[in-house]
């Protein structure tokens, strides 16, 4: 624990502060990072977002069919998704891809001595490897979840369109007055706080390897497991903060 | 380099297609327009409830515009109001294809069914009169659905709930009736079984009355049928009685005519009595029997 919060400082550091003193981190290797964990990632969350809203719109037409609310099929895909399904699937999807990916790299190069051999270079670890991958998660997350909405939506539409008498104007008229801009920014704070979580957990699990490749493996398995963790939790609480009022 | 160049081309494009995705669904959700409306509507409603931003506006029955703001009066605005139960006002925008609005139209809240969400009814008006002006104020008529129904009924159960305040009331004071009943009954009831046990006596008493008055009755019975009897032989004889004397009479009748010829015979001629002469005719017996009145002995 304490590990993690001394690299969050770290990090707030790096990303806040030292551009200001002169020590600006490196554009390239966030952009390497953002293909890595982002565009790399778009089929299987776009996959995943197609599937959730066919399912959700297939659910919702179920029981809504037998009061006769099948019209109420778009507002049930679209705030579900804007609000809890979209950041917490896409989440879980980079967590199983990327997320390990990254402790398992960090891993890898720790057990190789790779990172000491940076410090060796007078180059800060943190700066040089964790900052890129944060910086690419923060922005990349929000952005698959957008990209997510859409298509969750469009898996939505789907089902209405061809399993129901649902029109496509009606769809889109419905599922854009079921919901407000709140419903799509608060999913978009959600997942800019996992990939928060997500990275950050990740780094420091690969960061704090030990035992060769078996500690490796181990770390990776945390990574995710905590990753998730953390994620579903948080969500719980953010849930609680912007939508619950007793 | 060639690589660098591919990330940087590949993540910008990802990253400003999310933000024109995220700014489009964003202007979508806020019902943001670039062209503003040119023609709008405000109705004043007492209730709102189920409308909200965006709902549709239909103009008989027609899809014509959305809400585009909805908003409190103000307390001078709702005292100056004709009705002022009035609280809110809807500001609506209406398609600029639209005929202009007759100023009789009538704005309600309705909506398809009881599931639907609500949207804003204006009724079609009468033609060729006036037309609203834009953004005019008109007043707006509250929905009649079930939510109206179940608000009109609240001084129904009010006064349900006084009836059954009075109902509990009264059942009060019938349970002090029900318990003085109960007491009168206590101190009654071990008077019972002494006035049981008298009736008893009594009913015994009264079946023997009963059972003396039916020997009467079949002794009556018996002696009404012997008198019966006796009446019905009575008859009998003295109709044999009344036949006989009958025929006494009638021969008596004629006797006594018979006789008076003879004496009236003899009052003439006694000597008729020694030496005979010419007879009389009599009066024939059957026209004597005939006969209502006295008739002369003698034919003349």
């Amino acid at each position: 624990m304490k590990n993690f919060l001394r690299l969050n400082v770290s990090l707030l550091y790096w990303v806040l502060v030292a551009p200001f003193k002169g020590q600006l981190f490196q554009i390239s290797p966030i952009f390497r990072q953002m293909v890595f964990i982002g565009v790399r990632a778009t089929p299987m969350v776009a996959l995943t977002a197609f599937s959730i809203g066919v399912t959700l719109a297939m659910q919702a037409a179920h029981s809504l069919q037998e009061l006769g609310a099948e019209i109420y099929v778009p507002d049930l895909v679209m705030v579900t998704l804007l609000r809890e399904m979209g950041p917490v699937l896409i989440a879980v999807i980079v967590i199983g891809r990327s997320g390990s990916a990254v402790a398992a790299e960090l891993g890898t190069m720790k057990v190789s001595e790779e990172i000491e051999a940076l410090e060796v270079m007078a180059i800060n670890p943190i700066r040089y490897l964790i900052v890129p991958r944060f910086i690419a998660m923060l922005i990349m997350l929000p952005a698959l979840t957008v990209l997510g909405n859409y298509i969750g939506v469009f898996g939505g539409w789907a089902v209405c369109h061809f399993a129901l008498d649902v029109t496509t104007a009606g769809y889109i008229i419905r599922a854009l007055e079921s919901a407000d801009t709140w419903d799509l920014y608060s999913g978009i704070i959600k997942s800019a706080v996992f990939a928060w979580l997500i990275i950050t957990i990740a780094c420091n699990a690969g960061l704090h390897v030990e035992g060769g490749a078996e500690g490796v493996g181990q770390a990776t398995t945390a990574a995710v497991v905590q990753s998730l963790l953390a994620m579903l939790v948080t969500n719980a609480i953010l849930t609680a903060l912007f939508f619950f009022k007793a | 380099m060639k690589r660098n160049l591919s990330d940087y081309v590949v993540a910008l494009s990802v990253i400003v297609c999310s933000v024109i995705l995220l700014a489009a669904l964003t202007i979508a959700l806020s019902g943001f327009r670039l062209k503003k409306p040119t023609r709008t509507l405000q109705i004043d409603f007492e209730d709102v409830t189920g409308v909200k931003l965006h709902s549709e506006v239909r103009y008989a029955g027609a899809a014509a515009g959305r809400v585009i703001a909805i908003r409190h009066l103000s307390r001078d605005q709702r005292e100056s109001a004709t009705n002022q139960r009035n609280a809110v006002r809807v500001t609506v925008s209406l398609a600029d294809d639209l005929p202009p609005l007759p100023a009789d139209v009538i704005a309600t809240l309705s909506s398809d069914t009881l599931l639907s969400p609500m949207f804003v009814a204006l009724s079609a008006g009468t033609p060729g009169g006036e037309t609203l002006a834009n953004n005019a104020v008109i007043e707006g008529h509250p929905a009649y659905g079930i939510s109206q129904i179940a608000a009109a009924a609240g001084p129904l159960v009010d006064n349900a709930n006084k009836l059954i305040d009075n109902l509990n009331n009264t059942v009060t004071n019938l349970d002090g009736t029900v318990t003085s009943v109960r007491n009168d009954l206590g101190e009654f009831m071990p008077k019972i079984p002494p006035l049981i046990d008298v009736a008893k006596v009594d009913l015994e008493e009264l079946q023997r009355i009963i059972k003396g008055l039916d020997d009467v009755e079949k002794n009556a019975n018996a002696v009404f049928e012997n008198a019966g009897k006796f009446v019905g032989n009575t008859d009998k004889q003295l109709q044999d009685q009344m036949k006989e004397l009958r025929v006494i009479l009638l021969n008596l009748k004629v006797v006594s005519t018979h006789a008076k010829a003879l004496t009236e015979t003899l009052a003439e001629k006694p000597s008729r009595i020694l030496f005979s002469g010419k007879g009389n005719k009599l009066t024939p017996e059957a026209e004597i029997l005939k006969s209502k009145e006295p008739l002369p002995a003698k034919k003349p």
